[in-house]
Parts: C-alpha cells; sequence; structure tokens
C-alpha cells in the first residue's frame, strides 16, 4: 500500500507540469485583450481615455508585449521559485490574492463538504432501509436539491431570510473563527444554498448502492445467520456499499476549490471561486494560471485518498 | 425640493470673493466671468434654462434644512459593483475608478458637484487644493497653492514640488492623464505655494480636465516607498477619506481624514463621517437587497428595479440627468458605413422611445448629439434624429446598396448578447438593416473597432456607453478629431476638426457654446462617427440614514463622497 | 436466490420474458409513470415545438413589454415583450438535446475509458488515470469557461465541454466497479474459458458495473441542463436570443423582483425535467436489477 501511495504520488507529477502548460497555453488560445479587457468594465462599460501610448505602457509593465515563447520561459522561471506573477488587473501577487482568499474558500467548501456527507450518507441509508414514505420524501428532497439551480436557490433565500424576516444578513463574508457569531450567521445562507446539490448526490448515490449491497448473497447470509438488521447494515452493508459513494465524495472533494463559484459570487464572499470568475472575465492570465494548477494539486491530492480509501474499502482490489 | 431654488441658494452661497479669486480664467474661469457678469443673481440667469443636475427623491429633505441638521461621525456603506483595479490616478484605465480618486486625492481643481449646466457649476475654488488661479496670457496660467496641506499623517507637504511631480508624471508617454494634460509644455515651480503652467498652445480645457485623473495628487514619498506596481492598491494623498483597509473583492474601508482643509458652504470642516465603507457585491439583485435590508446605505440603481424603489417611502434618491449616453461607435470607413444615407438610415431605424420606456428607467430624455443635457454647452434648439423606419427604408432603397449589402457585419459583443444587443438588431431590422453579431468576447469592440486603441479594424460598429467629461472638449475632442482614441476608424473628420480645435482655444463662453452647437448639429445630420441612443439618468438610491443625497453626484455624474453625512450621527 | 445468482454467472442482463415483466411493472409504479409522462409531454413538446408555440421565440413587441401571465401570454413576456411559454417551448428542443447528446459523449468517453483503465491495470491505468486526474484538475465552471473560451461559445461547444466535463466521472465509477467485478468467480471463468478481453467487458463487466452508472447518467443529464444554466448566468456559453431553458433564466433574473415570471417558469421546467429522469433513473436500475424484486 505505502509502495502503491509512493508511486501514485510520482505519477501525479506529470499531471502537474502537463496542467502548467496547458494553463499557459490557454492565454495564448483564449481571444481577449486582457488590457482592453479592464477599459471596458465598470457601471455602465464605459471607457477610460488613455490612447493606445498608455495601453501599450500597461502591457510593458505586464510582459505582454514580449512574444509568447519568452513569456513562457519566465513563467516557468517564476513558478520555479514559487512566485506566481502579478494579477494583470489588481497588479498584487496572485500569491498574496490566493493566500487571503484559499482559507475563506477552504472554510465555506470543508464546511458545506461535512454537511453533505453526513446529510448525504444519512439520508441515503435511511431511505434504502425504510421503502415508503420515508423514502419518497427523502427522493424528492434529493431530486429538488439536484434540479434547483443553486445560484437560484441563493437568491430565493436572500429575499425570504434577509429582506423579508430579516433574520439573515444578505451577503459579506466574517470569518467565523475570528467572530464566530457574525460568521455563523454570515455562513448559514451560502452554505445552505452550496450543500444542495453535493448532499443530494451523495444521498442518492449512497441509497443506491446500499440497496444493491443489500441483495448480495453475504448480506442475505448474515441475515440468514440471525445477525440484527443495524449491525448488518453497518458491519457490512454500508462498508461495501461505500465504494462508489467514495468516487462521489472525492469528486466533491476535488471540487472543493472551484465548487462555490456561482455561491461566492452571490454571497459576495471573496473566495478562490469568485477569484477565478472575475479573472476569467477581465483575461486575468496570471490569477487564472495559479487557480489552475492549485486545482491541480488539490485534486490529485484527493484522488490518491480516494483511491487508497477504495484498496481500504474493497480488499478485493489488489495494487502491485 | 424645487431644483431652481436649490441651484439659487448655492449660488448665493458661493461668496463673491471666491468667485472672483478661483473663477479667474482658463477654461472654465471665463466660465466664471460670464456669472459674475450677471452680479450675484442667480445661476438660472446666467445659464439659462433650468439645471437637469440633483433632485432630491419625495422623502428628502430641503436643502436648507439638511445644511442646518448636518450631524457629525458615525459610518456609511455603499454596497458598489466591483472592485476598482488601480488607484494610481496616472495608470488607471478602468472608467470605474474614477469617482474613488476623489477619496484618498486632493484635487488640483475641483467641481462644485451640482452638475455642469450652468458655467458657474464647472469650477468651485473652495473645493480645490488650488485656491485660486490666474490666467497670466493666453498659454500661461498659475496655481496659487492651499497652505499647510500634508499627505494624511505623514509630514509631507502638498506643495509646488509636490504639483510638478506629479504633473510630469501625469505627462508621461505611457500615463493615461497624458492626452488630457495634452496642451501642457511644462511645470514651473515659482515658490512654494506657487505654480506655473506653460502651454504649448491655447486651451480652455485644461483645468476643468485637472478635477478628474490628471489633477490628482499623490504621495511622492509613498510612490517611491511602495514602487509603481504597489502604489494602485496602497493609495496615499491628502484627500478627505484614506483607505485602512483593503480586501480584494470584498471590501474598502475609508477613514475620514480629520485634518482635511476642506470646507461646505457654511464654512464647517468635510467630511462629516468617521468612516466610508465600499462593500463589493457583484450580484445586481443581492446589492439592491442589501440596500433593502439596511446593510448599506447607498445603492447605483439598476433600471429594472428604480420604479419599485422609487415607492419604497425608506429610501432617498438623487438622480443626475445626462451622465452619460448609449450609442453606436462606427467606424466610417468600414463599408456599408462609408454610405451617409446607411448611417442615416441607422439613425433612424433606432427606436429610441421604446428603448428608453423597455429597457431604461422610462423618463431619460432622447438622444440627440454627443453633449447630454448635464452640459453647459447643451442646446435644447439642436434637431436630433426620430424613429422612421418607412423613411429609414427609402433612404436605404435610394443609398446605391443592394438589399444584401444593409449588413453590419461582425458586430462584437460583450461577454454575450444582452438584451440591449437584442432591441437594437430588432428595431433596425424594421428598416432591414441586419446585424451580424460576432462571437462573444470581452473587450472586443476595442479590439475590433475602436483603431486608436490598437483595434484592427475588423468590424464595423459597435454599441456601447460614452461617459460624460466635464469639459465638451473631452467628449468631441475625443470623437471629431482624426487621430482622437474614440474615432472608431480614425477617419478624416474635414469639417468638425477645425471647430474642436477653435473651440478649445476659445476663451469666451458663449462663443463655445455655439461652436459646440454647430459641431453637434454637423454631427447628427451627417452621422459622423457614432448615432446617439438616448442620456442615460444616473441614480442613487440612499437610505433614510444618508444626509445630503442630493450632493453625490459631481459635476460629470460621477458620485463625490465628502459632502455625506449619517443622520443618526457616531450613535 | 440461488436461481438469480445463476443468472447473473450467465451474464448479468434479465431474460426476455423478465423483460417484459419488468416494462409492465415498471409501468404499473407510479413514481416512475409519472415521470414518464412528465418526460415524454417535455419530448413531445420538443418535437413539436413549432407546431405548439404560440409565437416566435425571438418575436418581440414593444408594445408589450414585462406583462403579466394571462390570456393574451399564458405565461407573461419579458423585457422585449417575447412570449415566455413560447421560448420555454423553443427551450426544450435546445436543453433537452444539450443534456442527453453532452451525457452521451460523457458516457461515451468516459465508460471505455474506465472500463480499460480498470481491466487492464498497470501502465493502461496510470495513463488513463493520470489523464483523467488532469481533466478532473480544472474546477468545473472554470473548466467549461475555458473550453467555451477556446472553441467559442455556442451549443455544439457548450454540449463538448459538458461532456468532457463529465467524462471523468464515468471514467472512475466505471473503473472502481471494474475493478471489483473483474476479481468475481464468474469473471475468471469466463476468462478461462477463453473469452476475449472485448467479450469479456462487454458480456460480464459491464452489464454489472451499469447500475452506478445509469444512476449517475440520470443525474448528470439533470446536471448537464443545470451547468448550461450556471454558464448562461454567468453571461457565457449559449447566447441569447437561443432560448434555453438556462438563458431565459438568466435573462429574467435581474428582474427577478419585479417580474418573477420570467425566470420562475424555466426553472420549473428545468425541476420538472430533471425530476422525472431522476426517478425514471431510479426506476430503470430497480428493472435492471431483477435482484431487488421481492426484496421491498
Amino acid at each position: 500500500m505505502v509502495g502503491y501511495s509512493i508511486r501514485r504520488f510520482l505519477g501525479s507529477i506529470p499531471v502537474i507540469i502537463m496542467v502548467s502548460m496547458l494553463a499557459f497555453l490557454g492565454q495564448q488560445l483564449v481571444p481577449g485583450d486582457p488590457i482592453l479587457a479592464i477599459i471596458g468594465e465598470g457601471e455602465f462599460a464605459e471607457l477610460a481615455t488613455g490612447g493606445s501610448e498608455a495601453l501599450d505602457a500597461r502591457r510593458k509593465e505586464l510582459g505582454l508585449d514580449r512574444p509568447a515563447i519568452l513569456q513562457y520561459v519566465s513563467y516557468v522561471e517564476r513558478l520555479m521559485q514559487g512566485d506566481f506573477g502579478r494579477s494583470f488587473v489588481s497588479r498584487e501577487p496572485v500569491l498574496d490574492m490566493i493566500r487571503v482568499r484559499l482559507p475563506i474558500s477552504m472554510k465555506l467548501n470543508v464546511i458545506t463538504f461535512m454537511i453533505n456527507i453526513g446529510m448525504g450518507l444519512s439520508l441515503g441509508t435511511i431511505a434504502a432501509l425504510r421503502p415508503g414514505y420515508t423514502d419518497f420524501f427523502a427522493t424528492v428532497w434529493a431530486v429538488l436539491g439536484v434540479a434547483t439551480p443553486n445560484f437560484w436557490a441563493a437568491i430565493l433565500l436572500i429575499l425570504v431570510f434577509s429582506v423579508k424576516l430579516g433574520w439573515l444578513p444578505t451577503s459579506g463574508w466574517v470569518d467565523p473563527f475570528s467572530d464566530p457569531v457574525e460568521g455563523f450567521k454570515h455562513l448559514i445562507l451560502p452554505i445552505f444554498a452550496l450543500s444542495l446539490f453535493g448532499s443530494a448526490t451523495i444521498m442518492r448515490q449512497t441509497r443506491s448502492s446500499l440497496l444493491e449491497v443489500l441483495r448480495e448473497d453475504y448480506i442475505q447470509t448474515a441475515r440468514a445467520k440471525g445477525l440484527i438488521e443495524r449491525r448488518v447494515v453497518i458491519r457490512h452493508a454500508l462498508k461495501n456499499a461505500m465504494l462508489p459513494v467514495m468516487t462521489i465524495i472525492g469528486l466533491s472533494l476535488a471540487g472543493l476549490i472551484g465548487g462555490s463559484v456561482l455561491i461566492e459570487r452571490v454571497f459576495a464572499i471573496p473566495g478562490v471561486g469568485r477569484m477565478a470568475i472575475d479573472a476569467a472575465n477581465r483575461r486575468d492570465f496570471p490569477v487564472l494560471q495559479a487557480i489552475v494548477l492549485l486545482g491541480t494539486f488539490a485534486i490529485v491530492g484527493a484522488n490518491l485518498v480516494t483511491d487508497i480509501a477504495y484498496a481500504w474499502l474493497d480488499p478485493r482490489i489488489k495494487y502491485s | 425640493m424645487d431644483e431652481s431654488t436649490f441651484w439659487t441658494k448655492n449660488a448665493g452661497r458661493l461668496s463673491r470673493r471666491s468667485l472672483l479669486r478661483g473663477a479667474a480664467v482658463g477654461a472654465a474661469g471665463l466660465a466664471g466671468a460670464a456669472l459674475i457678469g450677471c452680479g450675484d443673481d442667480d445661476d438660472a440667469a446666467g445659464g439659462g434654462a433650468a439645471p437637469a443636475a440633483t433632485q432630491a427623491a419625495g422623502a428628502a429633505t430641503s436643502a436648507a434644512a439638511t445644511v442646518a441638521d448636518v450631524q457629525r461621525g458615525g459610518e456609511l456603506v455603499y454596497g458598489w459593483s466591483y472592485d476598482p483595479p488601480n488607484l494610481d490616478p496616472h495608470t488607471g484605465t478602468s472608467g470605474g475608478e474614477r469617482q474613488w480618486l476623489h477619496m484618498p486625492y486632493d484635487k488640483l481643481v475641483n467641481t462644485t458637484g451640482m452638475g455642469l449646466k450652468t458655467p458657474s457649476g464647472l469650477l468651485e475654488p473652495r473645493l480645490s487644493l488650488a485656491e485660486s488661479w490666474e490666467q497670466l496670457d493666453d498659454k500661461t496660467v498659475v496655481l496659487n497653492l492651499r497652505p499647510n496641506v500634508k499627505i494624511w499623517k505623514t509630514d509631507e507637504a502638498v506643495n509646488a514640488d509636490l504639483v510638478k511631480w506629479n504633473l510630469d508624471k501625469g505627462m508621461d508617454p505611457g500615463a493615461t492623464t497624458r492626452s488630457a494634460l495634452g496642451s501642457l509644455d511644462n511645470v514651473e515651480v515659482v515658490d512654494d505655494l506657487t505654480v506655473r503652467l506653460n502651454q504649448s498652445q491655447v486651451s480652455a480645457v485644461l483645468l476643468s480636465n485637472m478635477t478628474d485623473r490628471p489633477g490628482s495628487i499623490i504621495s511622492r514619498k509613498h510612490f517611491e516607498d511602495v514602487g509603481a506596481l504597489e502604489f494602485g492598491r496602497n493609495p496615499l494623498g491628502s484627500g478627505p477619506y484614506q483607505i485602512v483597509d483593503w480586501q480584494s473583492e470584498a471590501s474598502i474601508t475609508f477613514e475620514a481624514n480629520k485634518d482635511h482643509w476642506m470646507k461646505d458652504e457654511e464654512g464647517r470642516q468635510m467630511p462629516y463621517l468617521d468612516k466610508f465603507t465600499m462593500n463589493i457585491i457583484p450580484d445586481t439583485t443581492v446589492r439592491v437587497a442589501a440596500l433593502e435590508a439596511g446593510e448599506s446605505d447607498l445603492l447605483t440603481s439598476p433600471s429594472v428595479d428604480y420604479a419599485r424603489l422609487k415607492e419604497d417611502s425608506n429610501l432617498q434618491l438623487s438622480e443626475f440627468v445626462g451622465s452619460h449616453t448609449y450609442q453606436w461607435y462606427l467606424n466610417m470607413f468600414f463599408p456599408p458605413l462609408d454610405n451617409e444615407k446607411f448611417r442615416k438610415a441607422l439613425s433612424l431605424s433606432l427606436d429610441r422611445e421604446n428603448y428608453i420606456k423597455n429597457l431604461l428607467k422610462g423618463h431619460e430624455p432622447v438622444g440627440k448629439g454627443l453633449l447630454t443635457p448635464a452640459s453647459w454647452a447643451w442646446d435644447d434648439s439642436i434637431v436630433g434624429d426620430e424613429f422612421n423606419p418607412a423613411e429609414a427604408r427609402k433612404l436605404l432603397e435610394g443609398s446605391g446598396l443592394p438589399e444584401s449589402e444593409w449588413v453590419l457585419r461582425g458586430q462584437p459583443i460583450g461577454a454575450s448578447l444582452s438584451t440591449g444587443d437584442q432591441f437594437y438588431e430588432a428595431s433596425h431590422a424594421q428598416a432591414g438593416i441586419k446585424i451580424d453579431w460576432a462571437e462573444p468576447e470581452r473587450g472586443s469592440y476595442a479590439t475590433r473597432v475602436l483603431v486608436g486603441l490598437g483595434g484592427d479594424a475588423s468590424a464595423a460598429a459597435f454599441q456601447s456607453t460614452w461617459s460624460m467629461r466635464l469639459d465638451p472638449d473631452g467628449n468631441v475632442g475625443d470623437f471629431y478629431q482624426e487621430t482622437a482614441s474614440y474615432n472608431p476608424g480614425q477617419h478624416p473628420v474635414p469639417f468638425l476638426e477645425p471647430l474642436v480645435v477653435k473651440a478649445r482655444e476659445t476663451l469666451d463662453i458663449d462663443e463655445r457654446k455655439a461652436i459646440y452647437r454647430e459641431i453637434e448639429q454637423y454631427s447628427i445630420d451627417h452621422v459622423i462617427n457614432r448615432v446617439t441612443n438616448t442620456y442615460a439618468i444616473a441614480a442613487r438610491f440612499g437610505s433614510s440614514r444618508v444626509g445630503n443625497i442630493d450632493k453625490v453626484f459631481g459635476g460629470e455624474g460621477k458620485e463625490r463622497f465628502y459632502y455625506l453625512y449619517n443622520k443618526e450621527g457616531a450613535a | 436466490m440461488a436461481v438469480e445468482t445463476l443468472r447473473l454467472g450467465m451474464g448479468g442482463l434479465p431474460e426476455p420474458k423478465s423483460l417484459m415483466a419488468s416494462v409492465r411493472s415498471f409501468v404499473y409504479e407510479p413514481k416512475a409513470a409519472t415521470a414518464l409522462v412528465i418526460l415524454g409531454l417535455l419530448l413531445l413538446m420538443a418535437i413539436f415545438a413549432p407546431l405548439l408555440a404560440p409565437y416566435g421565440f425571438a418575436e418581440q413587441d414593444v408594445t408589450a413589454s414585462r406583462v403579466q401571465p394571462g390570456a393574451e401570454h399564458l405565461m407573461g413576456t419579458d423585457i422585449l415583450g417575447r412570449d415566455i411559454l413560447s421560448r420555454i417551448i423553443y427551450g426544450a428542443r435546445i436543453s433537452l438535446r444539450i443534456g442527453f447528446i453532452s451525457v452521451g459523449i460523457a458516457a461515451g468517453v468516459g465508460v471505455p475509458t474506465g472500463a480499460i483503465a480498470g481491466y487492464y491495470g498497470g501502465w493502461w491505468d496510470e495513463i488513463l488515470m493520470r489523464l483523467t486526474d488532469a481533466m478532473i484538475a480544472f474546477p468545473n465552471l472554470i473548466f467549461l469557461m475555458g473550453v467555451v473560451a477556446v472553441l467559442g461559445p455556442g451549443t455544439t461547444n457548450v454540449m463538448i465541454a459538458l461532456g468532457l466535463n463529465a467524462f471523468p466521472l464515468y471514467a472512475r465509477l466505471t473503473r472502481g466497479q471494474t475493478l471489483s467485478v473483474k476479481q468475481r468467480d464468474y469473471v475468471s471463468a469466463a476468462r478461462a474459458l477463453g473469452g476475449t478481453d472485448l467479450r469479456i467487458m462487454a458480456r460480464h463487466i459491464m452489464p454489472n458495473a451499469v447500475q452506478p452508472l445509469i444512476v449517475q447518467g440520470s443525474l448528470a443529464l439533470g446536471t448537464a441542463v443545470l451547468a448550461e444554466s450556471s454558464l448562461s448566468f454567468l453571461g457565457i456559453g449559449i447566447s441569447p436570443p437561443t432560448p434555453t431553458w438556462g438563458v431565459i433564466i438568466s435573462e429574467g433574473f435581474a428582474l427577478i423582483r419585479t417580474n418573477p415570471w420570467i425566470s420562475v417558469a424555466p426553472g420549473f421546467f428545468i425541476v420538472a425535467f430533471v425530476l422525472s429522469v431522476n426517478l425514471l433513473g431510479d426506476r430503470l436500475r430497480d428493472v435492471f436489477d431483477p435482484r431487488l424484486r421481492g426484496t421491498r
């Protein structure tokens, strides 16, 4: 298992190199001039006067006047030193931007992730064990969760709980660790909107895998041996049903970085997801490249964990 | 509040001395001189029609009462749409940065914040870093700086040396501000508080340009400490509010400069607030909800919510008519736009009234020329094009173009085809003009159309907006000169260009106004470089806590925040 | 039970007779029947859009901007005076096509990738799964935005983007199932009897990997339709006036306070569609798997 893990880890290095190249290539492939994208923005997409000389000066400042190959060389050089460059738009060092925003997204998403797993597993298990109304309502809830666009749900939540009832803030971010009360208030609506989809996905997969496993021979055997239902479920069925569920959870673990893009936008939360959207809209390539690389690290790691969890859950899988 | 009394009051409040001193000469100087000619009468007499600048909504109290009740202390929160990228006034390129430059920086010259309708509305020494100015001759202006002004919380003096350093920086070939300082040849330090501006040509606009980016005075020491790349996010000046916390894409916290020199009409020190916060909320619906939920105090009104919010008795409203235009930008080299009849048909087939009724707030003035009703050079007698698709079709049929050529090819669009784009398309289709949209691409209109900004001229036109500049020259000069940045194809403009130059070099206000009238009418008649759809109304809604919301707009329709106070004070 | 195990061992697909029985029980099950009716109606709506829609989907009427639902316009009009019902009916065509085709692309790429990786293991596994990791490595929306930015917007490109975005899910699910199934006795038996790899994969492994894939597929249909609406919300992807349900929602979204019907109606259709494909997916799984009968 250890050997396997090390091999998997080494195997991920080419992925990261490949992604870094793709990320740079994106800058050359995607149409749109970052300098002009900035000018055309604002409340009414108005244009500030400048003249092409001023724009050329901005390009020069950002190194955009040089041939692509030279830009790539210095991009790699900088990466080697752990420098992601500066934002084309705000001209802040990208690393500083990420240092501020990543913890925000992580806090938001980790809490959501835990709620998703808790809700998804328990609802899924209950639905599988109790056919009939319980199953029906759990399924309807899950399907509504999957079927409702989350940005849409988010707005409705704001209109009801913030504007009509005045219970919760509409938007913004307060760190839950430095100000627990305000932080928690600011978290409720975004997390609710975010977990609709995630918990529903896990719930459905849990339910269907569990139903399937419950029909397997060894469960039937265990039942025949007279083991009581709960122990059957927990000891045998749930563990075996986890295999496809782990895949789904692994994937949503991967989505922790970019999963809250729309919710961060709606709730004005300054996380990485919103940074990504803004960067994409403004053609802010250094920021995008950093996000993509970051995502790659996170997901390669998440996959590693998932694969190892697979091996643990299903001893029939051999790695050697 | 009655608009004209509002104006009367404000004009009355300007002391004769300050007018004589501040109105001294230069572009706007003469504007002021025209007023002096009228004695102490109200602006309406000097400027003609009633001003269109601001009006307070239902619940707002009268101007006199608000002034008397001014509260000190407390905070106001503005729910704003996006993060201004770069607050270095000399290198920023985004139009959405301009109002924020009034926070950390003092402007060498400033406007009253009452709109441009009357000449006296132009320049206001009381709010300017230069407490007076004189025109020595046609090409020489002397600025007398305010004494004892320091960069916030430092000993760095805001003196002639610093002003010269700033203006030199602004004249750098790579600076965004260079073209606005085009007439300036060099800056001379006469003594510690006196700066002489030597121009290479006569310019009626240099001073009013200094109300915007070029007149912003930044800290040299801080700029050199943090470096050019960092300064845009770490601005420092001597202005009324300084940034103490900037969370990218989240919020900017401004702390009031308690030692600021700025005084209101009653001689009280400004700003009144302790703190001003700008929260960045990208989604429009949420931004509106934040105001309604009492989390923010100010909102730029989206057109769709305008009518509903106006009915809300908890909210106040301030409007600025003519803050910008909605318009077509046309490359006249690009067929079929080289055909005047086609251009005219394009203008005649634009259903301006329904655009206003369905897509905007509903009471915007129908567009004619480039200058909006907010400009002092606005002339009501200018005749614009009216929607007449039948007439447009007739023109097209007589244009010599086959029907297959009645097409605008590859029109660039932003992120996606907006409802506005679709409205234009359906409107022009009524005359038989087709619009062939290109694939969505951010910033594409500039790349494809605006040759002056490095565009490749691969598309004929685009529709967007144009924000008003304080002086008419800042508008016409950018469109009706061959090398102007916003003359889309940099097509020669033989009739207009000499007029634009003449207006710029004419110091008499009435003469200038007459020239602008001629420019406007000719450009409408011959559809030069652009077609105006409508004039926009900028609207700001405020919570009941906001005091002086009727003074939120500066002369060009961008916000000034130093007049605002919190009616609940520090409580 | 013994019989069922035997049947599984023989290939995993139900006999024709039980398939007929399945179809019958399928229709008699109320949830599935309802879902089938809804889906059928939506499909009919999409197919006969030009006959059903009272107006054209891009037909503007400046005198009828934001008209409330009523006799003239059953679901009201949008800001440009276009009939919402007509836009939804035409939108069904594009939204459903996007859903089905993108899931098809995802499964078409993902299932073979996962099966090959899981079945052969070793370097095949390493290479294909690393590729899959690289694909997953891009955060979803950013990936979608990137693909749409490179390929250009438009229905086809959005379908490709959505398909490529979802394929790693299928690849990983299939691989996991393949790994699990290929160790079983009947697969070893089939191999011992000289079955070719392709045959073993098709006859023995795939049928057993199919259940989670169907569940995932039913969810993914809905996810694709939703992802399209997210792209539209961000103003990228399919460009108006093409009326996908997502485009209609996003065009009406800013007016949610004043004219909510513009975005509520298409939202209702999205929910109805996703709901019915999900219920159908559930039922299909039950029917495919004969072991289920008797356990409930």
